[in-house]
């Protein structure tokens, strides 16, 4: 009974300090406006790179170079690591660390690469069989770690917040979705997440827009709401990778052109049969129907191409707007446990992509013919 | 109401329905993956890992059709018919 009424007092205090923030901040007056939710990644130029159209350097492009350069060091350190403690061990076998352990017991970095690695090529050795399994190991290994690197880098501070302020879309229709800017000292300014439609107070604190401070002007001329030309939004300096539909559509063709050059490796020119099943033909009239089914081998790749970029940013993008949306909803203590869902979903989906990648592969070098039907 | 929020409303209700009805397949063919891969760990126990890397291949392919769905939706609200 006593155990019961604590438990019903910690829920209970735990659902207020959820619900406090969201009922209490328009209650003082403070109406919370909506986060600024895009699709595509923004353009952290305004113009091309190199004078290509339509080549501009966006912010999932910056956040891929981070997340190349982490895992890097990463790897780099846990190598030197390995390789001193290694050579400690080839000068004296009988050498003891300073925590009087073997010297081939691997420990702290070392050990959690070590563990990482195994993992893989373990499950490589399992789908692909041992004889291709050395060979795609590096492939399947690079694409876990880059793509769990490029998952996880919504948690680290400042990714996705901090970046350059600009006038929210001019084109758009009004309302624009943006927010008021408000100076914080130091040609440092914050977003004003006080919903200026709702909060007329925050438009005393509005800087001009460059952009189209005529199109504000001519707003105040129509007496319309006085800040629709002021209304800006951040373009992050990084923006998670993976919520970028390129990213994951090259990797997925990376991916499946790496499939189709070990089914080459493998086979030989022979494998392409399995795209235009000529021996089949020998079989008389069925064999027709054979050679038009293998044509949709083709069709069968493309959508795998489609369904491996389609899952990895499906998956992330919805995560990033989860995590935003519930912040905004309850502030306090309910994100954490959709932390939590979104650490173990960027686990799963980086597996997921390695995995099916072995898989295709797996397929790719089993060979087909005869005993084709048996594996699908 | 003017026909600019008539589309938006459209789009919202569009982008409802799509994941409503995109996610029911895949939520019963999850169910119905985990049901057997349970009750094969139950029979078998040394073959865990096997039966689990396997479930959790064909339950990301499953899951890839409620994804589809999610970015229809996803587009339907973030991008927009017109």
């Amino acid at each position: 009974m006593k155990n019961l009424l604590g438990a019903i007092l910690f829920f209970g205090a735990g659902i207020f300090l959820c619900v406090l923030p969201t009922l209490g901040l328009p209650l003082l007056g403070i109406p919370v406006a909506f986060p600024h939710i895009q699709l595509s990644a923004e353009r952290l130029t305004g113009q091309p790179i190199l004078g290509i159209p339509g080549f501009y350097l966006t912010n999932t492009f910056t956040s891929m170079l981070l997340a190349d350069v982490v895992l890097l060091v990463l790897a780099a350190v846990a190598g030197f690591m390995a390789r001193r403690r290694l050579k400690r061990w080839e000068h004296n076998p009988k050498a003891l660390d300073a925590q009087d352990d073997d010297l081939l017991v691997p420990k702290g970095w070392q050990n959690t690469f070590e563990a990482i690695i195994e993992y893989i090529s373990g499950l490589a050795r399992q789908i692909v069989g041992a004889k291709w399994a050395p060979k795609i190991f590096p492939i399947a290994a690079t694409i876990f770690l880059l793509v769990l690197t490029a998952n996880w880098m919504h948690f680290v501070p400042l990714v996705d917040s901090v970046g350059v302020m600009h006038c929210a879309d001019p084109d758009g229709e009004p309302p624009l979705k943006g927010f008021a800017p408000v100076a914080m000292g130091g040609g440092i300014y914050r977003l004003g997440f006080e919903d200026s439609t709702l909060f007329p107070k925050a438009e005393a604190s509005l800087v001009p827009c460059p952009g189209h401070g005529e199109g504000g002007k001519e707003a105040h001329a129509d007496g319309e709401s006085a800040n629709t030309g002021l209304r800006v939004v951040v373009t992050p300096f990084l923006r998670t990778a993976t919520t970028d539909l390129n990213v994951t559509l090259a990797l997925a063709v990376v991916t499946m052109v790496t499939v189709q050059i070990f089914g080459v490796m493998a086979l030989g020119p022979s494998y392409f049969f399995k795209f235009f099943n000529l021996p089949a033909l020998s079989k008389g009239f069925l064999g027709w129907i054979e050679l038009g089914v293998s044509w949709l081998e083709v069709l069968s790749e493309g959508l795998k191409v489609l369904s491996l970029s389609l899952r990895l940013f499906g998956n992330i993008f919805a995560g990033a707007v989860l995590l935003l949306v519930i912040a905004y909803l309850v502030p306090i203590g309910l994100p954490l446990i959709f932390y939590l869902l979104e650490i173990l979903i960027g686990v799963l989906q980086a597996l997921v992509f390695m995995m099916l990648c072995l898989v295709f592969t797996g397929v790719a070098v089993s060979g087909h013919g005869d005993h084709s039907a048996k594996h699908e | 109401m003017e026909p600019g929020e008539l589309v938006k409303v459209a789009q919202m209700i569009g982008a409802a329905l799509a994941i409503a009805f995109g996610t029911l397949g895949p939520a019963v063919g999850i169910g119905l993956l985990a049901y057997g891969a349970m009750q094969s760990i139950g029979r078998n126990p040394e073959a865990a890992p096997l039966i689990q890397t396997n479930m959790i291949l064909a339950i990301a392919l499953n899951e890839a059709i409620a994804i589809y769905a999610l970015v229809v939706a996803l587009v339907l609200i973030f991008v927009g018919g017109g």
